[in-house]
């Protein structure tokens, strides 16, 4: 069975196009398992609940930003295994450094394509 | 002969003040560029409800996942998400609508996210009164979420003043 059928992943977007357009790319690639918050928060929340394979946040959210995220994922014993990929408008150095320190899988510049995401997700997780 | 655009509510006149401090101006226009980011949130919102529901009409989209969870739909407000396909005979309009409008959202979601990041940066300058002082760049990128607009603003090349020990600039 390929992995895109059995893959579970979290989007986490506060705007709803941006998660929207992120919906359409998984879906085009054959993802079907796909959880969405509009904050890390909530986000955190319901991993800590139940663990997915893969999260794809925000960087730039209101409260808890994409790496504050990544950072309680990777101190938390049910989600620090979580693979994680940051999507930011502004890719600078200085966030993709920290985000590297803090255990970040890949991160990927808005706007994407489809290709661009199924790209940056197999690198992750593999082949899908 | 002049006509009137019967359109919109009749507006009262607006005497306009024949000047006003620069200062005054900076933190109207810091206020002016927060409004727009505002409505340009309420088009997302909007913008958003319609990509889905065009994705949904054309069939995109499939069971609900995870099961026992209520609050996970894109945007949640638009409506929990069908778990059937789409049946109607605007099914393949829908479809082919999609693409279209994925390439104009990616445009109308950076356009939000500059707007965004404008209305922060004015707002920093309007906060800083009458200073003559220089900028850092980290507090201008610190404001800006989008690569693109970081480049435009912090590309011209200006120097700053030489400043005197209290800070206040020195004119030659």
């Amino acid at each position: 069975m390929p992995l895109r059928n059995t893959l579970t992943l979290m989007v986490v977007d506060d705007m709803t196009v941006s998660r929207g357009l992120v919906e359409q790319a998984l879906e085009e690639m054959g993802i079907q398992k796909i959880a969405f918050e509009k904050d890390g928060a909530t986000a955190l929340r319901r991993l800590v609940a139940n663990p997915v394979h893969l999260v794809l946040s925000d960087y730039n959210m209101p409260g808890m930003d994409g790496l504050s995220l990544l950072e309680a994922l990777r101190l938390n014993t049910s989600t620090q295994r979580i693979g994680f990929i940051l999507m930011t408008g502004r890719p600078d150095r200085e966030i993709i450094s920290r985000g590297h320190k803090l255990g970040m899988n890949n991160f990927i510049s808005k706007p994407f394509t489809t290709l661009g995401l199924k790209s940056c997700i197999e690198k992750v997780v593999g082949a899908l | 002969m002049f006509v009137e655009d019967g359109a919109g509510p009749t507006e009262e006149p607006f005497d306009a003040p024949q000047e006003i401090a620069p200062a005054v101006l900076l933190a109207a226009c810091a206020a002016e560029a927060e409004r727009q980011a505002a409505d340009l949130r309420k088009l997302d919102a909007a913008l958003g409800a319609a990509l889905i529901a065009a994705r949904r009409q054309s069939g995109a989209g499939g069971g609900k996942w995870p099961p026992d969870w209520t609050a996970d739909e894109p945007g949640g407000e638009e409506g929990a998400k069908s778990s059937g396909r789409a049946t109607d005979g605007g099914a393949p309009e829908a479809a082919a609508l999609v693409p279209a409008l994925v390439a104009d959202l990616q445009l109308a979601d950076q356009i939000r996210q500059e707007a965004e990041g404008l209305a922060k940066v004015l707002a920093l300058l309007a906060g800083r009164g009458d200073s003559d002082g220089c900028l850092s760049a980290a507090q201008v990128r610190a404001c800006t979420p989008v690569s693109a607009l970081q480049r435009r603003l912090l590309a011209p090349v200006g120097t700053c003043p030489p400043q005197r020990r209290d800070g206040a600039a020195i004119i030659s």
